[in-house]
């Protein structure tokens, strides 16, 4: 209750605001336009000059209040679709190497065929290394590994203006572990949709 | 002084029995590190009337006398106990100098006054007042340990210089902090709550260059050494690593890519006048300057794997200098410009490599688990690295013939240690 007292205080605020910007002389009280998309009309909102707080009205809390807004996709549960089901392939590289194996250009090539058929999508490439390597070194080659993966994508047919790289060298790996599988999965272009 | 050195040239002859009497005295300070060290006896402060001798104890009397025995210049000498500390009762002791302290508090500031004899002739050498309020003692016991290091050796101590770093020990993200050069006294001074890299000072130690994702991409930042005052560097390029300033303090060196291919570019500190110094289509990276700042030492691919190369500040006369090791990186010139020290794989382990620019001779110095990015002390005395012997990354400091192995920090994972470069 309490928030929408908050938010009839706040709708109030601004009403009175849009109102003093095209009045000469602001009046005490004005009447809230009546939303077009519903045909709720508001109740009269008492301006106040300097609020001091947000008082409630006579009336304010009886008349229910609609509020809408924009439902935006879940960009991770997405991406976590795509990952699942195969639309987007991460590309995997060896030791020391930023060269596109025949695996790496195959799951590339899988990941291109969805992004040009949603074509409204963008798309991070980030670069990851192994932790065997030094630090600076293996950012500069998480850089060229994500390059790589953005550039095949490009000659198969993806808009470059829609990817965007950054390298995290062996800043954030996705296996712990010393073993040969955990290093193997931290060499990767991963590629991530970022939003339309 | 001139006296006093003299005297402190003659004396280890006429005070050999003595010095082997002392070894009896069980504390770590009062080892003697070398047989050239002055033998010096510093009593506990005499105190004025409102101060007491806990107030003194840690703060200002301990770091005193770590610092002093830290020093290569002296050997600490201890003074019977319950014995006024006059200078008959230092020779007798065997010290050759006696440091004389005293503490009194004048509207809440500290005064010490710090005398220093020689034994031999009775004469005072060097009288100093410091002032300062409580919370500047252990920088006080600093500044006078550097002036008593200076006073023998005509080079200050590296007392008051500051060792920056990357840890995870508040929050978990990896952000900077400053520490003295023991590993006290650390202070955070970067709050992006994301990956933050590789800090570099500028040469008059009052700005820190370094890499930080903010933006969501890897960008260059300047920082003031007190944390304000930031600004990001638009360099037009994209990964923004390992940025190093110039010893003029002009342009900063750093790895910038187009299109995945990492090269060694400039661009003035005041962000501007970008220009490329490597073209090769490998990866280049690391860039480190030559203490006189007409060369560069970087880390390139070139020749297969990652190693050391050195060129001219324009970008010319490139030349390979590391030939041991598949993977070298993160070249760093010693104050004296003549060595060179990098992270250098031997045996599949990375450890810290000490290369001798004019005889092409080199040594390893780090020790066990895996050890990366070297920097130097401004004396050229001593290097910091990091390890994770442990099983997490911790800062250690070595000397540089590799004795004096000690670790400096003990919370979180910490990386990437830089040194000043002035000595206060």
């Amino acid at each position: 209750m309490k928030k929408v007292n908050l938010m009839l205080a706040v709708t109030s605020i601004v009403l009175m605001m849009a109102a003093a910007g095209c009045r000469t002389k602001p009046k005490k009280t004005v009447n809230a336009p009546t939303p077009p998309e519903t045909g709720l009309s508001a109740p009269p909102i008492t301006a106040v000059e300097n609020p001091p707080d947000f008082v409630k009205e006579p009336g304010a809390s009886t008349t229910p209040v609609v509020t809408r807004e924009e439902l935006t996709e879940n960009i991770d549960e997405l991406n976590r679709t795509a990952a699942g089901k195969g639309w987007i392939q991460d590309a995997f590289f060896d030791y020391d190497a930023a060269q596109l194996s025949p695996q790496a250009q195959e799951a590339l090539s899988t990941s291109a065929n969805w992004l040009k058929a949603h074509p409204e999508y963008r798309l991070l490439i980030e670069g990851h290394c192994d932790e065997r390597g030094t630090e600076q070194y293996n950012l500069a080659l998480g850089d060229r590994r994500s390059n790589q993966a953005k550039e095949y994508l490009s000659t198969l047919g993806v808009d470059a203006s829609r990817m965007k790289t950054v390298s995290y060298g062996e800043e954030r790996p996705f296996a712990q572990g010393t073993t040969e599988d955990a290093f193997r999965q931290n060499r990767r272009a991963h590629l991530v949709i970022t939003g339309k | 002084m001139k006296r006093l050195a003299l005297y402190l040239a003659i004396l280890p002859l006429l005070l050999a029995p003595v010095a082997a009497a002392q070894q009896q005295v069980g504390i770590d300070i009062y080892k003697n590190q070398s047989a050239a060290a002055v033998k010096l006896a510093v009593p506990f402060p005499r105190l004025g009337s409102e101060v007491t001798p806990q107030a003194l104890q840690d703060p200002f009397y301990a770091p005193l006398l770590r610092d002093l025995a830290f020093s290569d210049v002296f050997a600490l000498v201890a003074l019977p106990p319950n014995v006024a500390a006059t200078t008959v009762v230092a020779r007798r002791a065997g010290a050759q100098g006696l440091l004389n302290l005293s503490a009194s508090l004048e509207s809440g500031q500290y005064i010490i006054e710090a005398r220093l004899y020689d034994v031999a002739s009775n004469s005072l050498q060097m009288g100093r007042r410091y002032r300062g309020s409580p919370a500047a003692l252990t920088r006080l016991a600093h500044t006078i340990a550097n002036d008593l290091v200076q006073y023998f050796n005509g080079k200050p101590g590296l007392f008051l210089s500051q060792i920056a770093f990357i840890s995870t020990r508040e929050g978990g993200h990896k952000e900077i902090y400053l520490m003295d050069y023991d590993g006290s006294n650390v202070r955070r001074i970067s709050f992006h709550n994301t990956i933050t890299l590789s800090p570099h000072w500028s040469p008059d130690d009052e700005r820190i260059v370094y890499t930080s994702f903010v933006r969501g991409t890897s960008d260059l930042y300047l920082v003031s050494r007190h944390g304000g005052g930031r600004v990001r560097l638009e360099t037009g390029v994209s990964l923004n690593i390992a940025p190093s300033f110039s010893p003029d303090g002009k342009d900063i060196a750093f790895v910038g890519s187009v299109a995945g291919n990492p090269d060694i570019y400039l661009i003035g500190a005041d962000g501007r006048n970008l220009r490329r110094l490597t073209s090769a289509n490998t990866i280049e990276s690391t860039p480190s300057w030559s203490p006189t700042g007409r060369q560069i030492a970087f880390t390139s691919s070139r020749s297969g794997t990652p190693q050391i190369f050195v060129m001219d500040a324009e970008g010319t006369n490139v030349r390979r200098v590391s030939f041991e090791g598949e993977w070298n990186d993160d070249p760093v010139f010693s104050p004296a410009g003549d060595l060179l020290a990098y992270t250098s794989r031997v045996n599949g382990r990375f450890q810290i490599r000490v290369l001798n620019l004019a005889t092409q001779e080199s040594s390893v110095i780090a020790g066990d688990g895996s050890n990366e990015q070297p920097s130097w002390s401004p004396d050229g005395k001593y290097i910091v690295f990091m390890s994770n012997r442990t099983g997490s990354w911790h800062i250690y400091r070595i000397a540089v013939d590799g004795t004096a192995l000690t670790r400096l920090t003990s919370v979180g994972e910490n990386t990437a240690p830089e040194w000043s470069r002035r000595f206060e």
